[in-house]
């Protein structure tokens, strides 16, 4: 037995199995391949009563026999490293630099690996597009590529097959289409962003001159790119700059969230809102927009519109831009007709922006949002040529995802819908003989109305590549398992026209391709891997360069030529076809800002982390405004403190409605979001997938359904009703009134130039004063807080736009669970950093305030005090520690929070991940147990990190910004500014001695560690005074 | 034959005068010996069964995690703290009854001291399996003892809920003590009577009392130190539970009239249990004779006493809330009366202060029926008072983590289960021990007067004194 070989090649035929073996039979070949038979690990659909009881009796006997010895740690063996990886220390993350790009907007981020398991994405600093900063998809795509319900095989009309049989498959099928030039074949992709699948699929349209690519993206550019071809006939998009802008104009252009480029324009914007560089340098932000966007609660004013009023408002703002004298081309349509004061748009609020504007040219900017129709584009961007603001504020550049996606070069852009309409009808027509669907779920994200689903089947050959098996896997003949882009070898060029390298962080975890590989070896491409295939197109076999640009993660920063000249001659067109304001009721389709168009529709963080706005999770909801939902009867939600309906906590009996539009119907739940213009709904895309795994199943309501070919973003002529059935809603956040207390500071910027030190102040704010310590405080304490390093934060609640990136952050580098929608219904989320919201003022037309909420990390801690096991104690360096071990779970420093961020594991969380899903927790932070509290530990796993560092380099201070939170990593904005409050030089430091610093509940006396940064707002003093007229 | 004098309530009968020695003993001292009664076992199933009940669900908890509850984040405490405090409340009548009453030398309490300490042990078993369970990791729940260990960590003395474990279990102590001593003269009484194994076991519980002069002696001495131990344990057991919340940051909890306040309320829902529980026993146990219509008269002018308290801190409450000019405080109790669980404060307002007002009528204080029910209600009462102080969590200093809270199933289950364990020991109580304290009982006759002459008649006896 010592000489027992166990390689079966090694083992000779004399240790044959079976006659079948001996007979070398293909079935037993597959059999024995497997380690495990067909069924021995799972259990089929159509099991029995019977023999499910069998196997659990046998599963029940086992664990008896295993437990035989009593109850004890199950034994584990660790793997030690034959040759230790070169710089490689256990314990020690190692960094690579790498980009992703998100329906073709492209950033660049840096991603920590543990042992060769990646655990965290940061931004990568150096990129332009992102500058450091991450946005929730970011750092959630992480989980995607340790779901355990990714694909992971290849299949074959649903059941299990293998790459080798799709080629073999494939094969013949290549073959004819090679014959005939590639007639009838057709791709169906979204946008990508990589010059080097550009390359693979060029030499793919060589190969099969024919064949026809078509590009659908739900999330796409077409009303930009239609607009500004319009404008100068060229395929360009602009690229805002917002750092040297001082007036703003958004047009439903949400550019602190939803539009691509939106982490570089976060920052921007934060960089020209500082209320200390003056009045003439802090920006003033104008919204027009429908729904309720963060950008909208940034704004300094906000204009209310119907959807199909939009258009006409920037009408009647160009003519009073040229009432006031700004020179502008004909934008195809006559000014003078268009009314000053219809309804919805004020006169006076328009002469207010114009005024704004015009004194302020090559200064101000008109942004708007890739939903709106091409004529608004063309508009906005032809004010901004007319008020001199292209080429400072404003850069019209060759665009990349036409660049990339086209399938001409030149010529009018590509127009998704389109695309897709010219598919179906090959597809109905009987014409298309093979189509490959690239990592793309057209099955789901178009409107139903196409029912291109159901025409997948018509085409001859069908194959999907994609990460999961979701509606157009389970249509296509073929479904081919996509590698995560941890696991591949990429490159992107983002809007500003930046390249940069996307390097794999671990081996695929499964059978998996990447669309470039599936696409070079469809089209026979010299290389067939990914890595070959990136490095052939950059290197030119220089070495170093490459590897220095891995290194850096950046090839070379955005050189793109801006243009400026345009001739207005397609402007008619566009202007012409804009929608008239009517008073119909208008339904608008956004892509959610967790799920976009449903592609993470099964990633836990994204379903679990609240909409910034509604503070929804796991669901949408057709939105609207108070008064609408009063004329339709659905109460149920606190209006300024006053109960309308229902009771505050019944959120499972949420009241539903059917919406009729486009002569389809849905039933959906309704919610009540202030500040909706009137007669407008919105239902976000993303949700109400139908084949997905089980994280996004019965999450929320299909917006495609409802939507049509014709205008995908808006439907008008809306039939809403209230119908009898009621459905949960998940809200982290009922109550949205702030009731007076002073946690949100805020004021306008000339009262804070006035006077900065009052402006936050205690004294002005709280008119409790605060309490007075019963004890000597300079000897009550254990530790000097005088002494050492002491940590401290600070926020500014200025530039925070609220979009939650740092609380998934947060979740991933603290391995916070998720706990689902039930648990979140009960009030049982575990987000250590949340982000508290109020509207304030006219509860139809509010302002929005965001608080990013988290362990203030209190000098007098409450929860220290009531623990009965001091498993909440203090360090000498001023953090409030939570000691899991000791913790036995009384919850009482829960109830003594006054700022209530504590959080509870009421259930085992952690107890049901799947393997995969272990590999993605960070070792550096402890993986909770049930029944323990835990809570923000300011990331004391990245200050001891430091801490190692600077001893290692002979200091015991840790520098200023050695360490950062993953919150404050995270955030574009840069509101979060962490460091040593004893370091007079620390940028956090500088700010706890800033004006506008305040610290939450003062008057309490528990000498928060956090503090905030005071709101300014810049209204414009001709329409404040006029809104305050008008109120 | 008895001493009777109406214009002074401290000479009021004790015992009706057909009552002899020997008849007292037979009265309480006989069902404990007779065979088991189908009614009584069927009683016993049922409570067995609420018990068990109990105990499944904290196995339940156990093995899943205190998330089968209905607590959350913010309300973290829920029902099980309500359930804690309103069960601690209950057993507080027994050591006033014991202690205080008798220091006091109110001889009436002869008449429900056995049944009410019985009460309070039993409800202070019920009240503690809550803060026990109520943790996340109970298994390490011993960690809150100050026990000496390998990790140098010892408990937190800043905590109110380490005091609360030392006043629980002092409560818990003491109490028993009190009770198994004065148990000790009428066990010796029920083993004289006994045959048997039931004499075997009953004389090792009378650990040797004889009865002898020396013994009285004794006992009266260490019984007199025990009340004068327990007394200062009526206060402080409640004031400490109190702390819970008095020593808190929360607005509604962090309060200085909370001690005195509980106190008032444990009393009142003390006695209230108490009366519910002996008109039942004095109906199916025949104890007309032991337990007069104005012990029970006593109890409820108690009532009225400390239900009054009960809502001048109520009000007092309200008032220091709106005199203080303190946002948060104020509007804890407006949100109280008028928030979310207005309801609660109004059950709570209703069933303490406006039913107690009744029992001003003389002819209610003897209606043994209007007793009962308005009993009922002020126990319902005094549950809610717990539930809208624990319930103040749901909304407190930052509006954004306002949220609500409602019980599950186990909640409520656990909580009737508790039931099931009172009565469990109740029942066995009943069955196997003394139910009045015979000795005491014997005491406060006029035959132990020792100046009594059966043959001197009314005038002797009542001339002196």
């Amino acid at each position: 037995m010592s000489s027992l070989n166990l390689d079966p090649k090694q083992a000779g035929k004399a240790t044959w199995k079976s006659l079948e073996e001996l007979a070398g039979a293909p079935e037993f070949k597959e059999f024995a391949g497997q380690e495990f038979p067909d069924g021995a690990d799972t259990m089929g659909a159509d099991i029995s009563r019977r023999r499910f009881l069998q196997v659990m009796g046998a599963g029940m006997a086992f664990a008896g026999v295993t437990g035989c010895k009593g109850i004890r740690r199950p034994e584990q063996h660790i793997l030690p490293y034959n040759n230790l990886p070169e710089n490689l220390i256990p314990g020690v993350p190692q960094y690579y630099a790498t980009s992703l790009s998100i329906a073709g907007d492209a950033v660049g981020l840096i991603v920590e690996a543990h042992e060769g398991r990646p655990t965290k994405i940061e931004g990568n600093p150096a990129h332009p597009a992102n500058r450091g900063a991450t946005s929730k998809q970011h750092q959630s795509i992480l989980l995607d590529l340790y779901n355990p319900e990714r694909s992971q095989k290849v299949l074959k009309d649903g059941s299990e097959s293998s790459w080798d049989a799709f080629w073999k498959a494939s094969a013949p099928v290549l073959d004819a289409l090679k014959q005939n030039g590639g007639e009838g074949l057709a791709f169906l992709a979204g946008y990508s962003a990589s010059p080097s699948f550009r390359a693979v699929r060029e030499h793919a349209a060589r190969t099969f001159p024919k064949a026809v690519w078509y590009t659908y993206e739900p999330l796409n550019r077409d009303n930009v790119l239609a607009g500004m071809h319009a404008l100068t006939g060229q395929a360009l998009e602009p690229l805002y700059h917002f750092d040297k802008a001082a007036r703003i104009l958004s047009v439903d252009g949400d550019f602190l969230e939803s539009e691509p480029y939106n982490l570089a324009y976060a920052r921007d914007f934060a960089a020209g809102r500082n209320p200390d560089n003056g009045a003439a340098n802090m920006n003033r932000l104008y919204v027009i927009e429908s729904h309720f966007s963060v950008t909208g609660g940034a704004a300094d004013h906000r204009l209310r519109v119907k959807p199909d009023t939009i258009p006409q408002t920037l009408l009647a703002l160009a003519r009073e831009l040229k009432a006031a004298g700004l020179a502008l081309p004909d934008l195809g349509t006559d000014l003078g007709t268009i009314p000053r004061n219809a309804e919805g748009i004020s006169s006076a609020w328009l002469q207010g922006v114009a005024q704004d504007l015009l004194s302020h040219r090559g200064k101000s900017l008109v942004v708007v949002g890739k939903d709106q129709p091409a004529g608004v584009h063309a508009i906005g961007q032809a004010l901004n040529a007319a008020l001199g603001n292209v080429g400072t504020t404003v850069e019209w550049l060759p665009s990349t995802v036409h660049a990339l996606n086209a399938t001409d070069s030149a010529g009018v852009p590509e127009n998704s819908i389109a695309s897709l309409r010219a598919l179906s009808r090959e597809l109905d027509a009987g014409r298309v003989s093979a189509l490959f669907i690239l990592d793309a779920n057209p099955a789901y994200a178009s409107p139903a109305e196409l029912a291109f689903g159901d025409k997948i089947a018509l085409a001859k050959f069908s194959a999907h590549l994609g990460a999961e098996v979701d509606e157009t896997a389970v249509v296509s003949q073929w479904h081919l398992p996509l590698s995560h882009f941890l696991e591949t070898w990429s490159d992107t060029r983002s809007q500003d026209g930046t390249i940069a390298l996307a390097q794999p962080l671990i081996a695929p975890l499964y059978e998996t391709l990447s669309a470039a590989e599936v696409l070079a070896r469809l089209s026979e491409y010299p290389k067939q891997t990914d890595h070959d295939i990136v490095k052939d197109l950059w290197a030119n076999g220089s070495e170093k360069n490459w590897r220095t640009w891995l290194h850096d993660g950046i090839v070379s920063k955005g050189a793109l030529t801006g243009v400026s000249g345009y001739s207005a001659a397609g402007i008619s067109a566009v202007v012409k076809a804009l929608p008239a304001p009517t008073r119909d009721l208008e339904i608008l389709f956004r892509e959610d800002s967790r799920l976009l168009d449903g592609r993470f529709a099964n990633n836990a963080w994204l379903q679990e982390i609240p909409d910034p706005v509604t503070k929804l999770t796991w669901d949408n909801a057709v939105l609207m405004s108070p008064g609408m939902a009063e004329k339709l009867g659905i109460h149920g939600m606190l209006l300024n403190g006053e109960e309308t309906g229902t009771t505050l906590g019944d959120y499972r009996k949420r009241p539903m409605v059917r919406v009729t539009a486009n002569g389809r119907s849905l039933e959906a739940a309704a919610w009540v979001l202030p500040g909706m213009a009137e007669n407008t709904l919105l239902l976000h895309t993303g949700f109400g997938r139908i084949q997905v795994g089980k994280v996004g199943e019965d999450s929320g309501f299909n917006a495609y359904v409802l939507a049509s070919l014709a205008n995908p973003s808006v439907a008008g002529n809306v039939k809403i009703e209230k119908i009898a059935r009621v459905y949960s809603l998940a809200c982290t956040q009922d109550h949205w009134s702030t009731e007076n207390r002073p946690m949100i500071r805020t004021g306008d910027l000339a009262e804070y130039l006035r006077h900065p030190e009052e402006f936050a102040s205690e004294e002005k704010w709280n008119e409790h004063p605060p309490e007075k310590s019963l004890w000597d405080e300079e000897v009550r304490g254990t530790y000097d807080f005088s002494k050492g390093m002491q940590w401290g934060m600070v926020i500014d609640l200025n530039s925070c736009t609220g979009c939650n990136a740092c609380s998934i952050a947060c979740q991933a580098e603290n391995n916070i669970p998720t706990v689902g929608k039930e648990q979140v219904l009960r009030g049982r989320e575990m987000h250590w950093l949340r982000l508290d919201r109020y509207f304030t003022g006219d509860v139809n037309d509010p302002q929005l305030e965001f608080q990013p909420m988290t362990c203030q990390q209190c000098e007098n801690a409450p929860c220290e005090e009531v623990c009965p096991v001091a498993a909440t104690v203090h360090t000498h360096e001023g953090l409030n520690d939570m000691v899991y071990n000791r913790c036995i779970g009384t919850k009482y420093c829960s109830n003594n929070c006054p700022f209530k961020v504590r959080r509870f594991n009421f259930f085992n969380y952690n107890n049901q991940h799947a393997e995969t899903e272990k590999m993605r927790m960070n070792p550096d932070v402890t993986v909770r147990f049930r029944g323990v509290m835990e809570k923000c530990t300011y990331c004391v796993q990245r200050i001891q990190r430091a801490r190692v560092d600077a001893k290692n380099h002979g200091s015991e201070r840790i520098a200023d910004g050695a360490v950062t939170p993953a919150c404050g990593q995270a955030c574009a904005s840069d509101s979060i500014v962490f460091g040593d409050i004893n370091d007079p030089n620390s940028r956090v430091s500088r700010l706890k001695k800033h004006p506008r610093n305040y610290g939450l509940l003062n008057d309490l006396n528990v000498k928060p560690r956090t503090s905030y940064l005071a709101r300014v707002r810049n209204p414009n003093p001709a329409l404040a005074t006029q809104e305050k007229a008008g109120a | 034959m008895i001493l009777h004098r109406d214009d002074d309530p401290s000479q009021r009968p004790v015992l009706l005068e057909t009552s002899s020695f020997h008849e007292v003993t037979e009265i309480i001292a006989g069902p404990t010996e007779t065979p088991l009664t189908t009614t009584w076992i069927l009683l016993l199933m049922l409570s067995g069964s609420l018990m068990l009940l109990m105990a499944g669900l904290f196995g339940y908890l156990f093995w899943e995690g205190t998330g089968i509850w209905g607590i959350n984040m913010p309300v973290a405490w829920g029902w099980d703290i309500v359930n804690f405090v309103w069960w601690i409340g209950i057993g507080h009548a027994g050591t006033l009854i014991s202690a205080i009453l008798f220091l006091f030398r109110q001889k009436w309490r002869t008449a429900i001291n056995r049944f009410s300490e019985a009460m309070t042990i039993f409800a202070v078993m019920c009240a503690g399996v809550f803060p026990a369970f109520h943790v996340g990791r109970v298994w390490v729940v011993y960690y809150i003892f100050p026990l000496p260990n390998q990790m140098g960590a010892w408990p937190n003395a800043r905590s109110p809920l380490f005091w609360d474990v030392f006043a629980i279990s002092t409560y818990f102590t003491v109490s028993l003590l009190f009770w198994y001593m004065g148990l000790i003269p009428d066990l010796a009484t029920m083993r004289d009577r006994a045959r048997g194994t039931r004499r075997f076991v009953l004389s090792i519980f009378a650990i040797g009392w004889r009865g002898a002069a020396r013994h009285w002696q004794n006992y009266e001495r260490a019984y007199l130190i025990l009340a004068a131990i327990s007394t200062p344990l009526v206060l402080s057991v409640h004031s400490i539970v109190s702390f819970d919340f008095a020593a808190s940051k929360v607005p509604g909890w962090h309060t200085t009239i909370f001690p005195p306040y509980f106190v008032a309320g444990a009393v009142f829902s003390g006695f209230a249990m108490v009366a519910n529980l002996l008109i039942i026993a004095r109906e199916v146990f025949g104890f007309k004779k032991v337990v007069l219509m104005h012990h029970l008269e006593n109890m409820n002018k108690f009532m009225l006493l400390t239900g009054s308290l009960v809502g001048y801190a109520y009000a007092m409450e309200l008032f220091i809330a709106w005199y203080s000019g303190n946002l948060y405080e104020r509007f804890a109790f407006y949100n109280r009366a008028l928030g979310e669980f207005w309801w609660s404060y109004w059950w709570m307002v209703s069933c303490n202060v406006l039913a107690p007002q009744l029992f001003w009528f003389k002819a209610i204080r003897r209606n043994l029926w209007a007793v009962f029910v308005i009993c009922i209600f002020i126990n319902i009462g005094m549950w809610f008072e717990r539930f809208v102080i624990v319930i103040t969590l749901h909304a407190d200093f930052l509006p954004s983590s306002w949220g609500y809270y409602r019980p599950s199933w186990v909640d409520v289950f656990t909580f009737v289960g508790t039931f099931g364990l009172f009565f469990t020991f109740f029942l066995l109580f009943l069955k196997f021990l003394p139910q009045l304290a015979i000795a005491e009982v014997k005491g406060a006759m006029p035959e132990a007067d020792p100046h009594h002459l059966p043959s001197a008649g009314h005038s002797a006896g009542g001339a002196h004194h």
